[in-house]
């Protein structure tokens, strides 16, 4: 059962991702992403991870996808068909370099054994919420705490590059 | 510790700046707060050899070494930038910010000891620099240079989270002590499985595209041009010498033993890059430009000293770092003089400068001089001490054309010393006093004389 479940949700996440880059309408493109994250949040659910797959849900299908389609929207895009110059030898080169990044990490993958953590994700707890901000303030506490100097940063920034000049 | 914690604060307040119209004492606030991150930096309550908080931070010896180097080079760019922002951009006080902040990324960079913790600490590093580059907003140069810059940055962050990742799938723990046992529990890096060594891989990539070495250097030239000249030699310097030591940290810390493994590449990629940026150096007409290109040839040279890593001490890059970052400062400190009285960035601009100016052109002949490698200054001992290290290595090849890469050098240094001394055609330049400027210039040139004529004051402190 488990199984079936995954490769339909595999199938579906990879043709919604090729569909989201070869699709030449920005706005057809953009739905097919949203498709792309809800196949994701359903590796977060099989996998046990309810908090990061909500997450994924409100903050990436949610918000951050309303504003991709508002942008989209407001600038027209999705009349006119994006045509981006492609010669023959950048498309060849791409197809070579990605094809052999492709080989080298499936090859490395048919060799690598993976430590089992069949007995962590068994373990209903370990997505939940409440492990989840146990770790976060314990043993990740720095890093969660100075990644709030990087979303200042952030802020800074837009504020700097956006704010008109009186 | 202390020096990210006091520099974070002081991001933080110095936004306030612009709420209260305190623009007069911006300047002086800053600098107030990065010599305090300095004195911090080398307390001895910040030094401590075992990881802190859950194995995230450890302020070494190297860590704060290299602290020191970053925040000192800040502190000189932050001085020079009264004349760029003289007129007192709108937003000075969220650019100060933006800089502490980005000084906060390196040193968490260099002294991290958990993946998650250098991850943090290279965007801290790399956000506010693409906004910088862009703050030059009516500036369609700047705008384009941080829409690259931070497009290329983010796919290369892609390449690294994708390497992090691969790394914890294969070892399950994103420590940098665990990570290298678990390469120490094998007996040679042969057996160690492929997943590792491609995620270490994509790693290395992002850190070679971080200190612009070929083959992905293609940014630095458009990203150094387009952006404020500020922000370029902060660039260029600081955040340079925090990829560095990055990398630094990730190949010793993080995967020891199998460090070695990738002489070979660093060494055929060191060679690559200088004999690019030489090459690609020697007909710019735009110093800037040529900066850049001279900064890739830099990190080639740089990059000989990640060849046999384990037994070396990390002494000779950061000393070259230091001598380089000093010699791009007077460098760029006389093009923004230049540039404010010609209005033109070229090597042609710099004519006239002896006629008027003979103190900035002595600083510059001097920082040119050290660039290229000649002999009484500090650049030439650095060189000579990263070659001498390759050749015990066994990389003679390599040296050979380093040397052949630094006569390139000299021929484009030269360049731009003999455009200084050639009269202008409209009389000599006039440029107006900056308080401060000159003697910081002269400063700089005294510590590159120094630096160089009694390299053990530096190799000696430790």
């Amino acid at each position: 059962m488990q199984q079936i479940l995954f490769y339909i949700l595999a199938l579906l996440a990879i043709a919604f991702s090729i569909a989201t880059i070869t699709s030449r309408n920005a706005m057809y493109s953009v739905l097919s992403l949203v498709a792309t994250f809800f196949a994701l949040a359903g590796f977060y659910l099989m996998l046990n991870a309810e908090f990061v797959a909500f997450v994924h849900i409100i903050v990436y299908a949610g918000a951050i996808m309303v504003l991709f389609l508002f942008v989209v929207m407001m600038l027209n895009l999705n009349q006119s068909p994006v045509n981006i110059p492609r010669p023959l030898l950048a498309r060849l080169a791409a197809v070579v370099a990605g094809g052999i990044f492709g080989l080298t990490l499936v090859a490395a993958l048919s060799q690598t054994i993976l430590p089992t953590s069949a007995e962590s994700t068994a373990l209903a707890e370990v997505g939940s919420v409440r492990t989840l901000g146990k770790m976060l303030f314990n043993e990740f506490l720095l890093p969660f705490e100075l990644t709030s100097v990087l979303f200042i940063a952030t802020m800074v920034g837009v504020v700097v590059l956006t704010k008109k000049e009186e | 510790m202390y020096p990210i914690i006091v520099l974070s604060v002081a991001g933080i307040l110095s936004m306030f700046i612009g709420a209260f119209k305190l623009k007069k004492v911006a300047l002086p606030a800053v600098l107030l707060a990065t010599l305090a991150a300095f004195g911090s930096n080398l307390l001895p309550q910040n030094f401590n050899d075992t990881p802190l908080y859950s194995g995230m931070l450890q302020f070494d010896w190297f860590s704060i070494r290299y602290a020191a180097v970053m925040i000192a080079v800040t502190l000189v760019i932050l001085i020079l930038s009264r004349r760029y922002y003289r007129d007192a951009a709108e937003h000075l006080g969220d650019i100060y910010a933006l800089f502490l902040f980005s000084v906060v990324g390196g040193m968490i960079m260099v002294g991290s000891m958990n993946l998650v913790m250098f991850f943090v600490g290279i965007e801290i590093l790399s956000i506010p620099l693409y906004i910088l580059a862009a703050s030059e907003r009516n500036n369609l140069l700047s705008n384009e240079a941080g829409l690259k810059y931070f497009l290329l940055g983010s796919f290369i962050t892609v390449f690294m989270l994708l390497g992090i990742v691969l790394v914890y799938g294969t070892v399950g723990s994103f420590d940098f002590d665990a990570i290298n046992s678990f390469v120490h529990s094998y007996n040679s890096s042969d057996e160690l499985p492929m997943l590792f060594k491609v995620g270490v891989l994509l790693i290395l990539v992002a850190f070679i595209f971080k200190i612009s070495a070929a083959p992905f250097h293609f940014w630095s030239p458009d990203v150094y041009q387009g952006s404020p000249a500020v922000i370029m030699v902060f660039m260029a310097t600081v955040a340079k010498t925090a990829a560095f030591g990055g990398a630094y940290r990730f190949l010793d810390a993080c995967i020891g033993p199998m460090s070695d493994d990738f002489s070979v590449m660093f060494a055929v990629l060191a060679a690559l890059t200088m004999s690019i940026g030489n090459l690609m150096a020697l007909r710019q007409d735009s110093l800037k430009r040529l900066l850049a290109f001279s900064s890739v040839a830099n990190a080639g040279y740089l990059m000989m000293g990640f060849i046999g890593l384990n037994e070396k001490p990390t002494d000779t890059t950061l000393y070259y770092m230091l001598v380089y970052s000093i010699a791009n400062v007077i460098a760029i400190a006389v093009y923004l003089t230049v540039k404010e009285s010609q209005g033109s960035g070229s090597i042609a601009g710099l004519r006239g400068l002896y006629q008027s100016k003979p103190l900035l052109t002595f600083c510059l002949v001097l920082a040119m001089l050290s660039l290229a490698g000649i002999p009484p200054l500090a650049g030439f001992v650095g060189k000579y001490a990263i070659f001498v290290e390759a050749i015990r290595d066994g990389y003679a090849w390599l040296v050979v054309i380093a040397a052949i890469n630094s006569v390139l050098g000299i021929f484009y240094y030269f360049r731009v010393m003999r455009a200084a001394f050639e009269p202008a055609e409209g009389g000599p330049v006039q440029v107006p006093y900056v308080l401060g400027y000159s003697a910081v210039l002269v400063m700089c040139t005294l510590a590159l004389l120094v630096l160089g004529i009694f390299p053990n004051l530096f190799f000696g402190i430790w």
